[in-house]
């Protein structure tokens, strides 16, 4: 089941830093899926387990990421997990946040070279 | 049977099994359920006495209450590990099961599908990690680090900070 809210169309997407990590961790990540607790272990405690699953719904929320619940196996008992993965619309916004960065810090550069 | 006696047997199959030697010293003490019992409540009621009164002594009364609460609860652990006999076979519910109760009380679906019940999925998986591993202190510490991140990932820290605010409000009039 889905949680997206309705996308403002005008509003400019915002990425913070813990959303941008997991948008990394998600495209860096060749089997393109992940459970919660391995982008914990893989952000090298950047991601907190406490807070990974409320960056997530939000996440989910926004339409950045979705998830699906893992495929229940015979001889496996005990609750169902999720997986995440990044969806078409992050990749784009991870991508604009990137370049925003990147023009940030050449301004950067650039002041204080003057300066 | 004579104590000496006794403490060598003890030594002998404390390594080996210690149900055989809690069923030793239970012969030796000539323990029965009611003697436990009585004496598991007796050591409670002097424990939670001795400390609520040097609590009250040199502690302020902020405090108080809040550790008044986590000494009688393991004052209570005491009595129990007393009274309840180890060997008896008993169905034990999983690690975080009393957590997803609780928050399917307090939370919302959604938080509940998404955030408490990855949690808990998240700290059986560490949980039966260590317990494969052998290093029980380890699991021991999981649960009760997570009980924590629990907490904070659902938001029930919100509802503890209020409880406190009226204990400490209450205990400062």
């Amino acid at each position: 089941m889905k949680h997206h809210r309705k996308l403002d169309e005008d509003k400019v997407p915002v990425l913070s830093g813990k959303e941008a990590l997991v948008l990394e961790l998600l495209l860096s990540n060749h089997a393109a899926e992940m459970y919660g607790l391995e982008l914990v272990r893989d952000s090298g405690n950047r991601l907190k387990r406490g807070t990974i699953y409320v960056t997530l719904s939000r996440m989910n929320d926004k339409g950045y990421v979705e998830s699906r619940q893992e495929e229940p196996q015979p001889d496996v008992s005990g609750i169902a997990r999720r997986l995440y993965h990044a969806t078409g619309y992050g990749q784009k916004v991870y991508e604009a946040w990137q370049l925003a960065r990147e023009a940030r810090r050449m301004r950067t550069v650039e002041v204080g070279g003057v300066s | 049977m004579p104590f000496s006696e006794l403490r060598e047997r003890m030594k002998k199959i404390r390594l080996a099994n210690p149900v055989e030697e809690r069923a030793a010293l239970e012969q030796y003490l000539e323990l029965t359920p009611r003697t436990r019992l009585m004496a598991g409540v007796i050591l409670g009621m002097v424990i939670s006495a001795a400390v609520v009164f040097i609590v009250l002594k040199f502690v302020s009364e902020a405090a108080v209450s809040m550790m008044l609460m986590g000494f009688l609860a393991g004052s209570l652990s005491l009595v129990m590990r007393f009274t309840i006999r180890k060997n008896v076979s008993s169905v034990s519910r999983p690690p975080g099961s009393f957590l997803l109760s609780v928050s399917g009380f307090f939370c919302s679906r959604k938080t509940q599908e998404e955030v408490a019940t990855q949690v808990i999925a998240d700290m059986r998986i560490e949980y039966s990690q260590a317990l494969f591993e052998r290093r029980k202190m380890k699991a021991r510490w999981i649960r009760i680090r997570y009980f924590w991140i629990f907490v904070c990932a659902v938001g029930l820290h919100r509802v503890l900070n209020v409880i406190a605010d009226i204990i400490l409000k209450r205990s400062s009039h």
